[in-house]
């Protein structure tokens, strides 16, 4: 699973470079993001823009990842593709996280 | 009488690289048929989360069974039908694909029981039966415009050539 880290403060943003987060992908998915995040403080941000599919496993991955964090550290979404945010939609998942149209709203929002 | 289009049939392994393969000689196909972007969407997820569950469930120890589709178009419908001689559905009957909920806390959120809630909610004429050894998945997703042939209506020439 290729990512990209980068730290900000509490932040770690985590940019997923490959475009299926699917049955095949999922659990090396969620491991790599899980030792991604592990110096957050405060947040990941999970920057979905590279993403053009995802189904229920790789929605039940993003899901398992924020369930490994600690309850004071949010993850949150950004950049979602028409096919990715149909999923949140449908599911009703896009409840659950606070999803940004981009990468810099994201990092603009410092609401706790 | 309504023309059929797309009428093509592919298989592939039980296995979710299997599947993944599948859909990746599909879909590049689907904008040819007419289909709009937002219905080949649908179509990929509805496809990944019924060949999935086969691969998986059907196919819990085989990776190298086949899992075999027939798609096609009729008008406003994109029909998929899928056999595979796996395991039958337990109860012989497709599981209900009620939505976990999503308003608890996060240490109780659903990771799974999304995929037959999709289904559902994405397909039309959802049926499944057992037949000898085999499983028989059949169901429709209705198209947002009838699939069109593509057709130039208008084109660009070059601006310097003689009317």
């Amino acid at each position: 699973m290729e990512l990209a880290t980068k730290q900000s403060g509490g932040t770690v943003t985590v940019t997923v470079a490959q475009n299926r987060i699917d049955s095949a992908a999922a659990v090396t998915f969620k491991d790599a993001v899980k030792a991604a995040a592990q110096d957050a403080e405060d947040r990941v941000l999970l920057d979905l823009g590279a993403v053009d599919f995802v189904d229920s496993s790789g929605l039940g991955a993003i899901i398992a990842v924020m369930k490994t964090l600690p309850n004071d550290i949010r993850l949150d979404l950004a950049s979602l593709r028409p096919p990715v945010e149909k999923v949140f939609r449908l599911t009703r998942m896009d409840s659950v996280f606070r999803i940004y149209p981009d990468l810099a709203t994201a990092q603009a929002d410092t609401t706790e | 009488m309504t023309e059929t289009r797309g009428d093509i049939r592919l298989s592939c392994q039980s296995s979710e690289h299997g599947v993944r393969a599948l859909l990746a000689r599909l879909m590049p196909m689907l904008p040819g048929w007419g289909i709009p972007d937002e219905d080949a969407m649908t179509i990929e997820l509805v496809l990944a989360e019924t060949l999935n569950n086969i691969a998986e469930h059907a196919f819990p120890t085989e990776d190298d069974a086949f899992i075999a589709v027939h798609l096609w178009v009729v008008g406003n419908q994109f029909h998929v039908k899928v056999r595979d001689a796996g395991l039958p559905m337990p109860g012989l009957t497709l599981p209900s694909g009620t939505l976990p909920n999503p308003d608890v806390a996060r240490a109780d959120l659903p990771e799974g029981g999304f995929g037959w809630f999709l289904i559902r909610s994405q397909t039309d004429a959802l049926e499944y039966r057992r037949e000898g050894a085999g499983n028989h998945l059949s169901y429709s997703i209705r198209l947002s415009l009838p699939a069109q042939p593509k057709r130039d209506y208008c084109r660009e020439s070059q601006s310097n050539a003689p009317i």
